[in-house]
């Protein structure tokens, strides 16, 4: 998952996409308005969280053209406003959800979680594919009950293929989803993390799972076969 | 508790109106019939006067026979006091006495139906309501008058013979349904009359009310229907008459200036919770995130430092709002002695000399010696210091601050950073601040945005005024601050 946080406050700025990046969510930051819009309408963000007071561009300014384009990208609202026009205002526009400050980051975390499950279609916290669960509000895998211990990029791996099983996903899709800016991603960064997660799985009893589309990527699926 | 209902005034009015409509109206009818009834009874009673006298002309004291009245009236001319249906009835006495010496056929020898009166008009008669012996409503007269003597030529001598007069009290009695009878069509007229014109005058009223009153009723409807959490800029309402016309452009005036406040208020609050959250936000989140992923001393240190850093943000916005509530809460206090600005421009800007230094400004200044003002040395020092930090803040690096001090009057210009015409117009709002240095941390200088708020509130307080300027010029666009007290 990747997440878009335009915020100008600094602190803010460094506390959020730590915590962010920590849950598995590759996390980009920008300070304005104008900038936020333009890293917005490239399409390559699951959740956008967006502060409405901003220098260059008003928050609302920048959701209303964002919505203009015909972007589906949800959006959470991260304002000090708390007054129900303004939020009425803001969902009005098309924000998915709308957070006031002061705000306890596990809320945000949640939040975050529940419009991205929204955007990708599912309506319950886990998505089981065979043996696996994978639990998006715990952020854990578990193969029959057991629990598979997973880093944020693994983690962030299977989810974001679990949101899509049965279709195949592009490395190109994965890196995009799953890396901010600011990581240093190798070639074979993806293929890698697959390789990793497939091995934790395997020794965890799950069959194999995730399947390699040759030059293309990988796709999550119960079926056997493995090109 | 019962609520008490408040009243109409075209209730009110259309009341009054109508009731006192009507109480003219009846007591012009009733002043009316009043004066009828006056006029149809005097001439009745006329009537019945020449009656009596006509009785009284052909009543003769006999001259044959001393103290004897003859009654010589002829027969058609008593047709009226024949006994038949309703008829009229006399009666004439020797005055003083009981001694009838005429009366009427159709008394049928029963004496007059009424006691004689007591007293008697100027002219010898006095009229009364009667009721007739055949039970019908009547009136009387009584005439007092006299006798007078026929004179009889003596046959044979030629001599004439009279003796004295006799006075003689004659009574005549008729029905009074020659008065009565108009005076009944005459009540029955203006009842119907009356009443005909009481019910026009209520709907006259009520339609001229109604009509009279529309303007007011639309004003009041207009104001009626205001939402307060959504103020228009003023009341739709045209063509409103001269005694509405003040009152309808006053309340557009007030409407005017509540919706600014109002919308200034809304400019505030939203600025002040993004202030006063978002460090407290930053706090949480900090904090949120170290304690979920403790890691390791160093970054738990890191995060205590720019915790500590975001709490002193937060007490530089508390102290701030503070003094922006002393500024706008003060009262002025008379100084008698003019206080001088040279030292207290010296002292600001000794004050701001690092921040001067670490942006590599320069500062010019052009200071009168003499230039005082009649301003408390707290509130100038302020003034002048808030000016001066806004300056320096937003200049940009290696820029320049010009100073200018004269009495009564303190000038601040410098280049500012990306300021339009339009951020003239907010500058002084509490909060305001370009977006190059709205956030503190990233700017890394605690500028709150309320400097320029408290400088117009100390301004208004000591009675000066504030204005802002901006000049384009080849040399580039400079912003000119300058306060004026009055000499």
């Amino acid at each position: 998952m990747r997440v878009l946080l335009v915020e100008d406050s600094r602190s803010l700025q460094a506390s959020i996409a730590e915590g962010l990046r920590r849950s598995g969510y590759a996390t980009d930051i920008v300070g304005d308005g104008r900038q936020g819009l333009r890293l917005a309408e490239t399409g390559q963000y699951d959740v956008v969280i967006l502060d409405i007071m901003l220098p260059s561009m008003d928050g609302l300014d920048v959701l209303r053209r964002l919505r203009d384009t015909g972007s589906t990208t949800a959006v959470l609202m991260l304002t000090a406003r708390d007054t129900v026009p303004d939020r009425v205002q803001g969902l009005q526009l098309g924000a998915d959800d709308y957070l006031v400050k002061p705000f306890a980051f596990d809320e945000l975390l949640a939040r975050v979680q529940a419009i991205a499950r929204r955007a990708h279609g599912a309506a319950k916290s886990v998505i089981d594919v065979g043996p696996l669960r994978v639990d998006i509000i715990g952020r854990q895998a578990h193969v029959d009950g057991r629990s598979v211990s997973l880093t944020p990029r693994e983690f962030g791996i299977v989810e974001y293929l679990a949101h899509h099983v049965g279709t195949p996903v592009s490395r190109a899709e994965l890196e995009s989803h799953l890396y901010d800016e600011y990581a240093k991603i190798t070639s074979n960064a993806v293929d890698v993390a697959v390789c990793s997660l497939r091995a934790k799985l395997k020794a965890a009893g799950c069959p194999p799972l995730i399947h390699t589309r040759r030059g293309f990527g990988y796709v999550l699926n119960t079926k056997t076969r493995t090109e | 508790m019962t609520a008490i209902r408040p009243y109409s005034i075209r209730t009110v009015l259309e009341w009054r109106l109508t009731l006192g409509s009507i109480s003219v109206l009846a007591v012009g009818g009733l002043t009316l019939y009043a004066v009828m009834r006056v006029a149809l009874t005097a001439e009745f009673d006329a009537d019945l006067l020449s009656k009596a006298r006509a009785l009284a002309a052909v009543s003769r004291a006999e001259p044959d026979e001393p103290g004897h009245v003859e009654f010589e009236a002829a027969a058609e001319a008593l047709t009226e006091f024949l006994p038949r249906t309703s008829p009229n009835y006399f009666q004439i006495w020797f005055d003083g006495h009981d001694w009838v010496v005429a009366r009427s056929g159709s008394l049928a020898g029963e004496d007059f139906p009424a006691e004689r009166p007591a007293h008697v008009d100027a002219d010898g008669s006095a009229v009364m309501d009667v009721a007739l012996p055949d039970g019908r409503a009547g009136r009387a007269i009584w005439l007092r008058t006299i006798a007078f003597p026929e004179e009889v030529s003596d046959p044979l001598t030629g001599a004439i013979r009279t003796t004295n007069p006799i006075p003689i009290l004659v009574a005549v009695a008729t029905d009074r349904e020659a008065v009565d009878r108009p005076l009944r069509i005459v009540a029955t007229a203006l009842l119907a009359l009356g009443v005909a014109m009481g019910l026009g005058t209520v709907v006259i009223v009520r339609l001229c009310l109604r009509r009279g009153l529309r303007p007011l009723a639309r004003l009041g409807s207009a104001v009626g229907a205001l939402d307060v959490s959504r103020l228009p800029a003023g009341l739709a309402i045209e063509n409103v008459p001269a005694e509405l016309e003040g009152m309808r452009d006053r309340i557009n005036e007030l409407l005017g200036r509540t919706s600014a406040a109002l919308e200034r208020e809304r400019r505030f609050s939203g600025a002040a919770a993004h202030e006063l959250r978002t460090p407290i936000a930053e706090l949480l989140s900090l904090l949120d995130v170290r304690l979920r992923w403790p890691e390791s001393e160093a970054h738990c240190i890191a995060s205590m430092r720019e915790a500590r850093t975001i709490g002193e943000w937060m007490a530089e916005i508390a102290d701030t709002l503070l003094r922006l509530a002393r500024s706008q809460h003060a009262t002025t206090v008379a100084c008698p002695d003019p206080t001088p600005l040279a030292p207290v421009v010296r002292k600001a800007l000794e004050r701001v000399s690092q921040s001067v230094a670490q942006k590599r400004l320069h500062t010019n200044v052009d200071l009168d010696p003499a230039a005082a003002c009649s301003v408390d040395p707290g509130s100038l020092g302020s003034i002048v210091e808030n000016l001066l930090s806004n300056a320096i803040i937003y200049t940009p690096a290696g820029g320049t601050i010009d100073l200018v001090v004269r009495a009564h009057e303190f000038a601040i210009r410098n280049a500012p950073v990306d300021l339009t015409e339009s951020d003239l117009l907010h500058m002084f709002e509490p909060f305001w601040r370009k977006d190059e240095v709205r956030t503190s941390i990233t700017s890394g200088t605690l500028h709150v945005g309320l400097g320029l708020s408290i400088v117009q509130s100390l301004a208004a307080q000591s009675g000066g005024e504030i204005s802002a300027v901006l000049d384009s010029s080849d040399a580039g666009t400079r912003l000119s601050v300058r306060v004026k007290w009055p000499r």
